[in-house]
């Protein structure tokens, strides 16, 4: 690794867990846990675009690991990285498939939200968790439409990240 | 913007909507008369409840129905088996609800 790959990737990794600090202080939605802004997945994502794809795991690992140490606890790493891991997983496989980046980024999301359910499910050992599928599917989509243009915006404008 | 993405997004919006109707699966059902709680029963138990003297209703492999009732328009025997939270039964004119639930005790409580 040479020190422009170690610059990108702790540039990326600071901006992805500043976002998810920023998604933390705005609440949306109260009632219903789990729905965030997204933003921090548009960092991935742009690492995904401009980087490779092991690159930006590390960089979601990085966010996961360092915002559930600083903000939130042991439980939050738990869903985060399941929701992060299936998220990459599909932006990923979306992105070789040759789908648009706004698309990406809204099954991204989704799949972000899904993974976190799935790992609430898992640890509360319940499958009423399931109840908020649809309201967190909607804002997946939504959030996901948002940060996806932004996001497509920062990879064309912004040369080699 | 390709017809792909289009598709899939569609299909995800089909998913929103189809989770959105079913509700929970049940595995009780409480029965309420003029307003307050007659009987919560097991669906996992084939029984036949007596309500009250006007209405009669079967619970029958995890699913419960109306199955007799004096109300002129028998509207809630028509309204068939309920096995989900999402429906319920009703009879207008005895003032009996039927409602499939997942819990017994209140609804569960997550966090």
């Amino acid at each position: 690794m040479n020190s422009k790959k170690l610059a990108r990737i702790s540039l990326l990794s600071a901006l992805a867990i500043i976002c998810g600090y920023i998604e933390s202080l705005i609440p949306v939605v109260l009632q219903i846990p789990g729905i965030k802004l997204g933003i921090s997945n548009a960092v991935i994502l742009f690492a995904i675009y401009k980087l490779d794809k092991s690159t930006a795991f590390f960089i979601m690992l990085i966010k996961v690991t360092v915002s559930a140490l600083l903000f939130s606890g042991v439980n939050v790493f738990i869903y985060s990285i399941c929701g992060g891991i299936l998220s990459l997983l599909v932006m990923i496989t979306l992105k070789k498939l040759d789908f648009s980046v706004v698309t990406v980024s809204m099954t991204g999301a989704v799949a972000h939200n899904i993974g976190q359910l799935f790992a609430a499910a898992f640890m509360l050992k319940t499958f009423s968790v399931f109840y908020y599928l649809s309201p967190l599917l909607l804002s997946g989509l939504i959030f996901g439409f948002i940060t996806g243009i932004v996001c497509k915006i920062l990879i064309r404008r912004l040369l080699f990240k | 913007m390709k017809k792909r993405d289009i598709i899939l997004i569609l299909a995800i919006l089909f998913a929103i909507l189809f989770f959105a109707t079913s509700g929970e699966p049940a595995h009780f059902a409480r029965i309420t008369k003029d307003g307050k709680l007659y009987s919560v029963v097991s669906l996992y138990e084939n029984i036949e409840i007596v309500i009250g003297d006007t209405n009669v209703a079967e619970v029958l492999d995890g699913r419960i129905f109306m199955k007799s009732a004096t109300c002129p328009d028998k509207l809630c025997i028509h309204q068939g088996e309920i096995s989900d939270s999402s429906k319920k039964i009703v009879c207008l004119p005895n003032r009996v609800v039927i409602e499939a639930i997942a819990d017994s005790n209140i609804d569960t409580v997550v966090k």
